[in-house]
């Protein structure tokens, strides 16, 4: 036991003496990496861009789109309730044949 | 080229003058970013990263610090948000392994029996477990220990990069050095134990 805290200690003095050892090796080409990334994001935000560019169009389209939409369904209530009306107005005019062949009779 | 005229050309958007920024500070920052990831891969991708920072945010440089302050504070924001979400996920995929459905990702350097080379094997394992007992570490005293053995900087200017007092910084790597060889001391035991 007393062999392995010695033995723990001594990793851990290793460690603490490493750090720090290792230095960072510079890369020749960093600049042309850099550069790259800042097009690559640069088209990207051009692509952006362009598919907002588009925003004006799309919102006019879904309005047109909804107000057709809204139009439809209001003319589907019209044709049903001219039938409701109809269909009543007929029921009204079967009782009031059955009235008067109940009061004739 | 003279900081001032290396500024002058950054806010001009010269790409002469970032070239040379590239050239003078690309081992610093580098530096900085090894010392928190302890791996030259992520720390050139990390540098990378804050050299297109700097590029996209040098009309906020107001010049209240020195050029290389102003490098050190995003190379050390952007590493920290690194080591932090690495963090994250080894967590995540603790708790994947628990559940059964993790990668096993988290196998620990023993597991590496293919290599060759014992010293290989050896730096693998100190990494790892300077790796751990870093990410450990709380923040602030994460950086003023990374800052402190990597950039040997004095107590003035870490206290400039971390906008605390000198006190605070002597303070904090005090507390870094006996917090890492608590880690140390853990990972080592449990190495040894398992």
């Amino acid at each position: 036991m007393k062999h392995q805290d010695k033995k723990i200690e001594e990793k851990v003095e290793e460690a603490l003496h490493y750090y720090g050892k290792k230095r960072y090796e510079s890369n020749p080409f960093m600049y042309t990496r850099i550069q790259q990334q800042l097009r690559n994001e640069a088209d990207d935000e051009k692509e952006i861009q362009r598919f907002w560019a588009w925003k004006p169009v799309l919102s006019v389209v879904m309005i047109v789109l909804n107000a057709t939409v809204v139009y439809q369904s209001f003319q589907v209530d019209e044709g049903d309730l001219s039938a409701e009306i109809s269909n009543v107005y007929e029921i009204g005019v079967n009782e009031r044949m059955y009235y008067d062949d109940y009061s004739n009779n | 080229m003279h900081e001032k005229d290396l500024i002058a050309g950054l806010l001009e958007g010269n790409e002469k003058s970032f070239e040379q920024l590239v050239d003078q500070y690309q081992e610093m920052i580098g530096n900085v970013c090894v010392g928190f990831v302890q791996n030259q891969t992520e720390a050139e991708e990390l540098t990378q990263d804050v050299f297109v920072e700097v590029f996209q945010s040098v009309q906020k440089f107001q010049g209240n610090s020195k050029l290389s302050t102003w490098l050190y504070r995003i190379a050390v924001n952007k590493s920290i948000n690194l080591v932090n979400h690495k963090k994250r996920k080894r967590q995540i995929n603790k708790v994947s392994i628990f559940f059964g459905f993790g990668e096993g990702k988290e196998k620990d350097f023993k597991d590496h029996g293919y290599r060759s080379a014992e010293e290989n094997m050896e730096n693998e394992e100190v990494k790892k477990a300077l790796e751990q007992a870093l990410a450990k570490l709380p923040e602030n005293q994460r950086t003023a220990f990374v800052l402190r053995k990597y950039e040997e900087l004095s107590y003035t200017e870490m206290s400039e990069i971390m906008e605390v007092s000198v006190s605070a910084i002597e303070s904090l790597i005090h507390r870094a050095s006996k917090n890492m060889k608590k880690h140390l001391n853990h990972f080592y035991s449990n190495y040894y134990l398992t």
